[in-house]
């Protein structure tokens, strides 16, 4: 499809009319955090940002999300719950697209999960490309989560003055026919674009200190090193990381019971592999009791089993996760320190 | 083991998480703590499954539970669960009576290679609650016995008390076409049969590794001894057949539970080959 240019002032208007007539949501400064919120004008959209505090994936697996609803009082009848608010998401960075096309792998392409399809075809995705860090702790250009083709409806780049627009999808095309006045990209709006493209490279300098094709077969390697001992002494077990990684979903189902006794809910919720009991069962045994092994299961998902198994970055690089921990652990350290000292073990000990 | 994870649904649903419903027809309780469910699919239909998958079943207003199907794809819709109570749904299943309608989703997983058993001995291996789901492919067995070579059962339990499927197993030793061994930990000095760990039945047991499908379901501990037992057999790995237990939330790969490294049980498993799992530290064998 062909590009489109769009003058800041007119996507400002664009954006108040929309956020006036539909469900808009978009990066809101919420004192030192910025969260995805829903807005009423584009006046509330936050200018610079750090990472939102939670990724927009989390809008599609919500901290509780209700997958049934019953009754059981004159026998049993139950029916899905499927959540279809439009909603157009305003501001998508690059990593969270890029962990939005890996949930879309895994939940739609893989597994057909109809909760988690209601809510991805009713909302319309509108990223930003990043043209430099965010701070220290972001490494998308070490994943290759920088450069994006997927997952986005519409993609703005700031150009100055305007907004590049590449169309992902016809649900993008259709939006833009709500903006008064903007034009086809001509051969001079894609030289700015690649010039901004080839210029934020000098601003995004390689953190990983492997090649990125190497790190499943580090982490493999690294099955034994000294290093998970010592992230294991260090690590809370809080699960502050899995909260806030954009490409974590592993959940818990419940059911909960109404007041009447004879109708009631099943839904799931967030869970993380980093609590003890996340891997126990009925006998009691936990099969991931030791932390060093919580932490290393962690790592290799973000590094190995992920990719393994759907082809695709199981970490995008956002460094949410080194940002809110609280003992500062950090996934690129981490990679960088088993690449640095591959600490072999005679005898593999674990820790209680 | 060859074959992909078999079908994830009898029918495919807008959700995954939307049981069947089914009716218990028919509750036995085999020992204290342990009870079989005969349970029905409300639309008639047969669950379709194979020895060795699971079932999720729900108790509404309580939760879901992976439970192994106990009862053979060759003996009509009907099927059955062996539940031993622990908590909340195995718990409140016991309350449930005659008629009661609960949730089903299922079946999930790999079952045995049943296939591959073919013209073989199979040798099986129980261990407590592992009997449950090896009934079901003990029974199968049996119903096509002249498709096998030698079936031999050995099954271990706590004690006297905690036998399962008593009447079954008085029919199996009255078979001459299946050898089956029994052992206990511990035993009243009433006890006429064999005490000690599975293993000892291993001993006046001729194996030809050449032709020995070994098929094991037990606690973890009892990998760990059997595994070497049959390893120094001389079976090769890829021949060692068994069935593990893991925290399961979904069945269907989604929830991340049931990992083992990057395996998951409930879709890759439950059953596995020795092979598949020897170099994977979290597997525990
Ligand atoms: C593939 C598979 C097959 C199984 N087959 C059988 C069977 O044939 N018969 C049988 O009696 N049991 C079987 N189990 C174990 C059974 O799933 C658990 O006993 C049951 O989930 C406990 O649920 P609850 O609500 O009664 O207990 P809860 O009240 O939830 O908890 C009691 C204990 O059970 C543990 N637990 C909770 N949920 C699970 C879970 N999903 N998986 C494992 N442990 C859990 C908890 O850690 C706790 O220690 C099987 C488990 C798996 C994974
Ligand atoms: S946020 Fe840090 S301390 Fe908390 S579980 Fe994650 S790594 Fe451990
Ligand atoms: S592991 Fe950390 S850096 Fe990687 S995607 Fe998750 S939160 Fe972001
Ligand atoms: S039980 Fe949920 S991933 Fe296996």
């Amino acid at each position: 499809m062909i590009d489109r240019v769009i003058q800041k002032a007119h996507l400002t208007e664009f954006l108040d009319h929309l956020a006036g007539e539909r469900v808009v949501a978009a990066p809101v400064a919420d004192g030192p955090l910025t969260r995805f919120r829903r807005i009423h004008s584009a006046a509330e959209i936050a200018a610079h940002y750090l990472p939102t505090a939670l990724p927009p994936s989390k809008y599609l697996l919500p901290t509780k999300e209700v997958l049934l609803r019953y009754r059981y009082d004159h026998g049993v009848s139950a029916e899905a719950q499927f959540d279809t608010q439009e909603m157009i998401a305003f501001g998508v960075r690059p990593c969270d697209l890029h962990a939005l096309a890996l949930l879309d792998a895994i939940f739609i392409d893989d597994k057909h999960d109809g909760h988690y399809m209601a809510r991805r075809q009713h909302v319309v995705l509108v990223g930003i490309e990043c043209l430099s860090p965010c701070d220290d702790h972001c490494f998308c250009e070490s994943m290759e989560t920088l450069e994006v083709h997927t997952a986005y409806d519409l993609l703005l780049t700031d150009l100055g003055e305007a907004y590049y627009v590449r169309i992902g999808s016809a649900a993008g095309k259709e939006l833009l026919k709500g903006v008064d006045s903007m034009r086809e990209a001509v051969y001079e709006d894609r030289t700015r674009l690649r010039k901004a493209h080839e210029a934020r490279y000098a601003a995004f300098t390689p953190r990983l200190e492997t090649d990125l094709s190497q790190l499943p077969d580090l982490l493999a390697d690294s099955s034994d090193s000294l290093l998970w001992d010592v992230l294991g002494e260090k690590c809370l077990s809080c699960g502050a990381c899995t909260n806030v990684c954009p490409t974590c979903y592993c959940f818990d189902v419940k059911d909960e019971v109404d007041l009447g006794l004879s109708s009631g809910e099943r839904y799931r919720a967030w869970d993380s592999c980093q609590l003890e009991e996340f891997a126990m069962v009925g006998t009691g045994e936990s099969f991931r009791q030791p932390r060093n092994m919580r932490v290393k299961h962690r790592f290799n998902r973000k590094g190995r089993y992920i990719l393994e198994r759907y082809g695709m970055q199981g970490c995008v690089g956002c460094g949410r996760c080194a940002r809110n921990c609280l003992v500062g652990i950090d996934p690129v350290e981490v990679f960088n320190q088993l690449k640095g000292q591959p600490v072999e073990r005679q005898e593999r000990q674990v820790m209680r | 083991m060859s074959g992909a994870p078999t079908l994830m649904h009898r029918r495919l649903k807008p959700s995954p998480f939307l049981p069947d419903l089914a009716e218990i027809v028919r509750k036995d309780h085999l020992t204290s703590t342990e009870t079989l469910y005969q349970l029905r699919l409300a639309d008639g239909s047969e669950l379709g499954h194979t020895p060795g998958q699971f079932v999720e079943l729900s108790v509404f207003g309580v939760g879901e539970a992976p439970l192994s199907i106990s009862s053979s794809p060759t003996r009509g819709e009907a099927f059955e669960v062996c539940i031993r109570r622990v908590g909340d749904v195995t718990g409140s299943l016991e309350r449930l009576g005659l008629g009661a309608q609960i949730g089903v989703r299922g079946p999930f997983g790999r079952g045995f290679p049943l296939d591959e058993m073919r013209g073989q001995d199979v040798l099986i291996i129980a261990g407590g609650l592992g009997i449950v789901p090896l009934r079901s492919l003990i029974v199968n067995l049996l119903d096509e016995r002249g498709d096998f070579g030698d079936i031999t059962v050995l099954y271990g339990t706590k004690d006297p008390s905690f036998l399962l499927f008593k009447d079954e197993i008085t029919r199996w030793e009255a078979r001459d076409d299946v050898d089956l061994r029994i052992t206990v930990d511990l035993a009243e000095p009433s006890w006429k049969g064999s005490v000690g760990p599975v293993t000892t039945l291993f001993r006046r047991l001729t194996i030809d590794p050449k032709r020995t499908v070994p098929v094991m379901v037990g606690p973890p501990v009892m990998f760990k001894h059997v595994v070497k037992q049959v390893l120094a057999c001389g079976i090769p790995e890829d021949r060692i057949i068994l069935s593990l237990e893991r925290r399961m939330k979904c069945g269907i790969g989604e929830c991340g539970h049931c990992q083992i490294n990057g395996v998951y049980v409930c879709q890759d498993g439950p059953v596995f080959t020795y092979a598949e799992l020897k170099r994977l530290e979290e597997a525990m064998l």
